[in-house]
């Protein structure tokens, strides 16, 4: 309860919008009155109800008379569990890395480091768009791409916060007690570095969004006519002029999406303490 | 010059060039991992018979090793192979677009360094002051838009609102305007950030106090003691603007039709164009590491401390 009194009002009314997001992401079907790629041409680019568009469609339709609210839920959850999916993978990837590395040293830590410094000196996209082109532009492959985009900054932080680990008393006695690596990783190192990775996940969570929706936004994300956010945002780019609504609506929700994570990781950093010298969350 | 110094460098450099090999794998075999690149090419098929004279005439009849021997020789050379879709060589696709880029790329860069560290400056300088608290605030919100909104909405508001600037291609200097603020918004403001919190964290060291105590004025202690010292985070952020800028442009140059590597690399994709998407990544990634060897050197030389550290 005093964790939710502390909570400053922005924070709160972070945490409401995106829980009603997620509402809306998750029960996306049952939600959309329409299809997402119903169309029905005889209702092509009318505007939504605020700017004297119907109530059929409240926020007005796309060139092939698409819904374009039926069509945002469904490219939120995409885009959102593409980007929860690709951080589960990214962080995993990242997690065993840096906590191996740190813990057993050696060869392997030198390897891992020169992975990490790798993916740092090459923009990350190059590889994105190599892979895209050798395997092609399916969901999974795309997730997998996704994810692995941030998994240097998890390896980097969990094997730095290892090697400290790893030299306390309690490791020293697990070891004693003839416990395994895996044990001494699993119940002794990662319980300690809980909490960085929870901000950490939150302060990357905006970035893997954004690099989905850029992606899907120069026409090398999921194949169309599926919905995402940034592939919405795509579309409208065309009729800008014309019909401004088409991209303005699913941009207002990345925005505020991205905008949310990232203030409420901020918090979560501050409020669990955690000083990570990672640079810019982005 | 230390002889510490020159090993020290020697070793970075050595460092660069794995990489670079490293993406040169990653490109050889990432091609040729789905099959025979031909194959890809054509999806549809081909007659019968012609495939294996595609075969004989790229050199894909030999082994592996053979064929990276043959692909390593030729890009020594400066062969990066032909485009499928252009039927030319992409060396001249490459220096022709990337050409387009340099021209964009060089504005952005000098001006998000210049208003970043100016700006934070500022900020750090009065930070108690009301309207450096409401550009915090802006600034924040403003990181978290990604690029390609900032640059569909400058397009609304600019070219389709009051109709002063072009919206696509290239070619006046008021072309330039739009692209060069969407790339340098993020990076002005990645950079400003650093230096505000390294300006914060020298300000309260003691040979700032012992440099006020002698009478030296703000404005010298700020550019004389303060900024020296919270230039070397600020040196290594410039380093991610070069690869922001190289990110940023798949998607700016994509928005605006600017004919530079961005679009061209997007384009490439798009077609399954192997070789121009191989060439353009080798050398995207080429300027990235070559640039961020020059400024560790840059480094070294505004904090001699780090060459010791280094040589340590």
């Amino acid at each position: 309860m005093s964790l939710i009194a502390r909570m400053p009002s922005a924070v709160k009314i972070c945490f409401v919008i995106l829980a009603l997001i997620l509402f809306c992401a998750v029960f996306a079907a049952p939600l959309a009155p329409y299809g997402p790629d119903d169309t029905q041409l005889r209702e092509r680019n009318t505007p939504p109800t605020m700017f004297k568009g119907s109530w059929a469609h409240i926020f007005g339709t796309d060139a092939l008379g698409r819904d374009i609210f039926s069509r945002l839920l469904h490219g939120t959850k995409i885009s959102l569990s593409m980007a929860a999916v690709g951080l589960t993978v990214g962080g995993t990837y990242g997690v065993v890395l840096g906590l191996t590395a740190g813990y057993f040293g050696g060869v392997w830590d030198k390897t891992v480091l020169a992975l990490v410094n790798f993916q740092q000196s090459v923009p990350y996209i190059l590889i994105v768009l190599l892979f895209v082109v050798v395997f092609g532009r399916s969901i999974p492959v795309l997730m997998v791409l996704v994810g692995m985009a941030r998994w240097e900054t998890y390896a980097k932080l969990l094997r730095n916060i290892a090697l400290s680990v790893r030299e306390k008393q309690h490791v020293a006695a697990a070891v004693t007690y003839n416990a395994s690596a895996f044990r001494i990783i699993l119940r002794h190192i990662l319980p300690e570095v809980r909490s960085q990775l929870v901000v950490l996940l939150m302060l990357n969570f905006p970035a893997v969004l954004l690099l989905e929706s850029s992606l899907s936004f120069i026409g090398i994300g999921v194949q169309p006519p599926t919905a995402t956010l940034g592939r919405m945002v795509g579309e409208g780019r065309t009729a800008l002029m014309t019909c401004p609504w088409v991209a303005v609506v699913p941009t207002i929700v990345i925005v505020t999406l991205s905008y949310c994570i990232q203030r409420i990781g901020e918090w979560a950093r501050d409020e669990l303490d955690v000083r990570m010298d990672m640079g810019g969350a982005r | 010059m230390g002889n510490r110094m020159i090993k020290y460098l020697l070793r970075r450099l050595a460092v660069g060039f794995i990489t670079l090999l490293g993406i040169v794998v990653l490109v050889f075999f990432s091609s040729r991992l789905t099959g025979s690149p031909i194959e890809a090419m054509y999806p549809d098929g081909l007659e019968p018979g012609q495939l294996e004279l595609f075969n004989a005439k790229y050199g894909f009849d030999k082994s592996y090793a053979d064929q990276f021997v043959i692909y390593l020789k030729n890009l020594l050379h400066g062969d990066f192979g032909e485009s499928i879709r252009e039927r030319r060589d992409v060396r001249a696709i490459l220096t022709a677009r990337s050409l387009e880029t340099l021209r964009l790329g060089v504005w952005a860069f000098a001006l998000s360094v210049t208003c970043g560290i100016s700006l934070g400056v500022c900020i750090a300088l009065n930070r108690e002051s009301f309207a450096v608290s409401i550009a915090n605030n802006v600034m924040a919100l403003l990181f978290s838009i990604p690029n390609f909104i900032i640059a569909i909405f400058l397009m609304l508001l600019f070219s389709f609102k009051l109709k002063i600037l072009p919206s696509q291609g290239g070619g006046s200097a008021l072309h330039y305007i739009m692209p060069v603020a969407c790339f340098s918004l993020g990076p002005t403001i990645s950079i400003a950030w650093y230096v505000k919190n390294g300006i914060l964290e020298t300000i309260s060291q003691n040979y700032i106090r012992t440099a006020v105590a002698k009478g030296l004025g703000k404005a010298r202690t700020i550019i004389g003691y303060a900024f020296r010292n919270a230039l070397i985070p600020v040196i290594t952020q410039v380093g991610m603007v070069i690869v922001d800028i190289v990110t940023g442009s798949l998607v700016i140059e994509t928005v605006f039709s600017w004919p530079g590597v961005g679009y061209t690399l997007v384009n490439a994709v798009l077609d399954r164009d192997f070789p121009v998407v191989q060439g353009i990544i080798l050398f995207l990634a080429g300027i990235v590491i070559a640039l961020n060897f020059l400024l560790e050197i840059l480094c070294m030389m505004v904090d001699p401390r780090i060459n010791r550290e280094a040589a340590a």
